[in-house]
């Protein structure tokens, strides 16, 4: 096992080099450079020239690349070109933000979507049962962005209920960033402070869910699936023939069996959700990973999108490995080499 | 039994969370939540040029001349009392405010101000390339600096010297670009090394100003910055009222809208014309408006042909209906038709005696009389993805003038590119015959508008180095152009520099050099709580009068 998991941890390598040449080559193909975003109207050829000299986007490529390379390899992922921020100190800024909601999404995903699905499978053709596969069908279809807006309006600005943007209420409470800034954690166990939390909770709610529906969705409809296939199996009609009781059958025989098919599907809802959390993010004015690199593909700010999409690719690549790893524990058959 | 008390607990929280909405406390009341565009990009301030890091710069520094309140050409002390000018308009004079402290407990006084001013003549290299304000108003660095030289009378008083006169030179110095700044916040945070040195964090940890407002270490970039009411304030009348200001980042204009109605934010800014209704019709919230002081155009580079016959020029800008334009993009009063690259505030301003209004004969007989006859097929260029001010759909902008140009005989080649994926740069490097552009003066001079995008120099234009002074963006080289803008930028008397500025804009407007198409102006949108905000033409406003009940 440990074998397995150095060697897919190596090939980390590979897929990481291979990935910056990538976005080096493909970012400089597209037209367009930091300066023009950052002087706009502003921009002079003589300004231009000034710009790029001072970023050093004036040397060849090949240069451009081996220093930032060389950089990696010391730790060190560049600077924003538009803010001059490094993108370690950024990134860890905003990182939080997004597990913060991610994780939420994904507990919303799984602690309804997985009930969902065992009570549709377990009522199979009935109301409930077709209720739920419609329901999940336009979860999945139905676009962040849509969802997001009409959250937006329904919970805050028609009814007044939950916050539309942000974090926390800014005016009343305060995190300036010295902490873990993961804000559930900050305002409940540091803080101990119950209104607080709930404030958090608030402003978590409509993003969580605008990003949790569609893995929501799918989560149900595979775990419907899988526990239909399972239930069928004849060592789940032999153990109710043994006389088992029903929540034991479900939770020893059929869920522990179905889970291999449910645990995939989850890790790569886990992976997508960064793609989500993109639009999510610039709906809700989250001040996530998201948001972050979807402004710098805006500004054109090279470094801060090689090196997030360089860190998002390792995360993701790790959240996989993650899964993989798991199903040796849900199904002992299972041995890697 | 356990897990029902769970969701007994849950449905409690829940419950208290929908019904609290907000329970702040009574501090809270003092506390302004600003919906911005964006963060902050600097905050040192000789290398800032965003609108939103200016916006926070306003508050947190000083400059030694300041605009009036509401006004964008009217100057009142800074944190210089008074100021003398020689007779040749080279040598000024200030004379300091005393008593003043930066917010780090350092003393304001002339040496402070002197390093200050040497630091924009002699910006260190590394910086160099950021600082479009020290560039655009000083011209260079060293020796190359419109600063001759800067000296130190007493603790009160210092000297600049100018190399030629500049008449808009004060009230360039109202620019937040050139606020001042700690010398011992820039040295202990290496300000002056490369903005890409990890040590260099000064504008992220340490922005030191003598302001009403400080920063205080509260930023978390795509979250907020926060501001707050400096207790030691110099100036005791003009102290803030408010403890803090908060600027919550929304990037979208509709999102700032629904954050404003939810009650996210007390006070969105560039407010789209299409919810100025919606804003006004909400009792609970107020529109503040801003007078235009920007130039939505056309540029023509009179180097690519068919645009080198002012006939052509002449026709397109007879062909476009600009009150239907504005009727269309900049509803509700959001833009005025414009005839000139001046605006009507502006003293210099004159109606435009060459192209005299929408005139669909004129453009018609234009045509037919230049070498580009019709169908006249021309590339017209728009850019992407952006939405300024005086341009807030540059796609819908582009075909209404298309169809307004193919009335009259053109065939347009429809081109278009990202604002920030080359247009701008290709745009000032004159790639383009025909392209949507505009301009936001800093302040109401014609130095800060024509003075630049007509500007003529030596420098590398679309990779070729002229060989007499070259216009890069739109070609206008015309010598009595540039004579006769070098006259009025040196000007020192006001009525005569009005009137040299009339010749000026004779010339160009003769030239058909352009296409003005709208001023346009900007609005906030507030909760019915804040008070005292005064909104400035400039888009820099000041806080500390604000106040919140």
């Amino acid at each position: 096992m440990l074998k397995y998991i150095v060697r897919r941890l190596l090939l980390l390598i590979p897929i990481l080099i291979g990935l910056s040449l990538f976005l080096v080559v493909f970012l400089h193909l597209l037209p367009g450079d930091p300066c023009g975003a950052i002087l706009g109207e502003h921009s002079t050829p003589a300004n231009l020239a000034r710009c790029r000299q001072g970023l050093g986007l004036d040397r060849p490529l090949y240069q451009q690349y081996l220093d930032y390379m060389a950089g990696l390899l010391h730790g060190d992922l560049g600077v924003s070109a538009t803010n001059k921020i490094s993108v370690t100190t950024s990134f860890i800024a905003r990182f939080p933000a997004t597990i913060e909601l991610a994780v939420s999404a994904m507990a919303l995903a799984i602690g309804i979507g997985i009930p969902l699905g065992v009570a549709a499978a377990k009522r199979q053709y009935s109301l409930f049962d077709n209720f739920a596969t419609v329901a999940s069908l336009i979860g999945i279809s139905i676009p962040i962005f849509f969802l997001g807006l009409l959250l937006q309006y329904a919970f805050g600005v028609w009814l007044h209920w939950l916050p539309t943007a942000g974090r926390y209420d800014l005016g009343t409470y305060s995190y300036d960033g010295a902490g873990t800034n993961f804000l559930l954690w900050e305002s409940l166990v540091i803080n101990h402070n119950l209104p607080e939390f709930v404030d958090v909770v608030r402003h978590l709610i409509l993003p969580a869910v605008a990003l949790g529906t569609i893995p929501l969705a799918v989560v149900a409809r595979i775990t419907r699936s899988a526990v239909l296939e399972v239930l069928s199996e004849d060592y789940v009609r032999t153990a109710r023939a043994k006389g088992l009781t029903s929540s034991r059958i479900d939770n020893r025989h059929v869920l522990r069996n179905a889970m291999l098919p449910i645990s995939t599907v989850i890790g790569l809802q886990t992976g997508l959700l960064l793609g989500g959390a993109v639009l999510t993010e610039q709906i809700f004015s989250w001040g996530g990973v998201g948001n972050w690199l979807f402004q710098a593909a805006v500004d054109k700010d090279f470094v801060v999108i090689q090196s997030g999409a360089l860190i998002l690719a390792t995360i993701f690549v790790l959240v996989n490995l993650t899964v993989d790893i798991s199903y040796a524990y849900l199904n002992p058959r299972i041995r890697y080499s | 039994m356990k897990r029902l008390a769970s969701m007994l607990a849950v449905a409690a929280l829940v419950a208290s969370a929908c019904s609290s909405n907000s329970a702040t406390p009574a501090a809270a009341t003092s506390t302004w939540v600003f919906g911005s565009a964006s963060d902050p990009t600097t905050l040192d301030a000789i290398l800032m040029q965003d609108g939103e890091s200016i916006r926070i710069a306003q508050q947190i520094y000083e400059t030694l001349v300041k605009l009036e309140p509401g006004s964008a050409s009217n100057l009142i002390p800074g944190l210089a009392k008074t100021w003398d000018v020689s007779s040749d308009g080279k040598t000024y004079t200030f004379h300091l405010q005393t008593g003043v402290k930066f917010t780090d407990g350092t003393a304001f006084n002339a040496d402070a101000a002197v390093y200050n001013v040497n630091r924009w003549k002699n910006l260190p290299e590394p910086l160099q390339g950021s600082d479009y304000y020290d560039v655009t108003v000083f011209g260079g660095y060293g020796d190359g600096s419109l600063i001759k030289s800067v000296t130190k009378v007493d603790d009160a008083t210092f000297q600049m010297v100018l190399a030629t006169p500049r008449a808009d030179f004060l009230t360039a110095m109202s620019l937040p670009a050139f606020s001042m700044q700690s010398p011992t916040a820039l040295q202990a945070h290496h300000a002056d090394l490369s903005p890409t040195d990890p040590t260099n964090d000064y504008w992220q940890k340490a922005p030191t100003g003598t302001g009403p407002f400080m920063f205080a270490g509260d930023f978390v970039p795509g979250d907020h910055y926060t501001i707050v009411k400096n207790p030691n304030y110099w100036d005791t009348a003009n102290a803030a009222h408010l403890d803090k200001v908060i600027f919550k980042p929304i990037a979208d204009s509709a999102q700032r809208l629904t954050a404003l109605k939810s009650g996210t934010v007390d006070t969105i800014d560039f407010v789209d014309p299409n919810q100025l209704a919606d804003i006004k019709s909400d009792s609970s919230l107020q529109l503040i408006s801003r007078s235009p002081l920007d130039i939505g155009r056309l540029n023509i580079n009179q180097l690519v042909k068919p645009f080198d016959d002012i006939n052509v020029r002449k026709a397109i800008s007879y062909a476009i209906d600009r009150a239907a334009l504005i009727g269309t993009f900049f509803p509700n009063g959001a833009g005025q038709a414009a005839d000139s690259d001046l605006l009507p505030s502006m003293p210099a301003y004159e109606a435009n005696a060459t192209i005299t209004g929408f005139d669909l004969q004129k453009a018609k007989d234009a045509l037919a009389a230049s070498s580009c006859k019709a169908p006249c097929s021309i590339d017209f260029w728009y850019p992407d993805s952006v939405s300024r001010p005086y341009m807030l759909d540059p796609k819908g902008e582009f075909e209404a003038i298309r169809t307004m140009l193919e009335a009259v005989g053109f065939q347009i080649n429809p081109q278009h590119l990202a604002w920030k994926g080359g247009y701008t740069g290709a745009e000032a490097n004159g790639k383009y015959g025909l392209s949507f552009i505009g301009w936001i003066y800093d302040y109401a001079d014609p130095a800060d508008g024509p003075g630049i995008f007509y500007s003529t120099s030596l420098a590398k234009c679309n990779d070729v180095v002229p060989t007499t002074p070259h216009n890069c963006e739109a070609a206008e080289d015309n010598p009595a152009v540039a004579a006769a803008m070098a006259k009025a930028i040196a000007e020192p008397d006001a009525a005569t520099r009005t009137q040299d500025w009339k010749d000026v804009m004779k010339l160009i407007n003769a030239d058909v050099a352009d296409v003005p198409l709208v001023w346009a102006g900007s609005a906030l949108g507030m909760t019915t709580h804040i008070h005292g905000f005064v909104p400035s033409p400039t888009q820099t406003e000041y806080y500390n009068s604000v106040t919140k009940s």
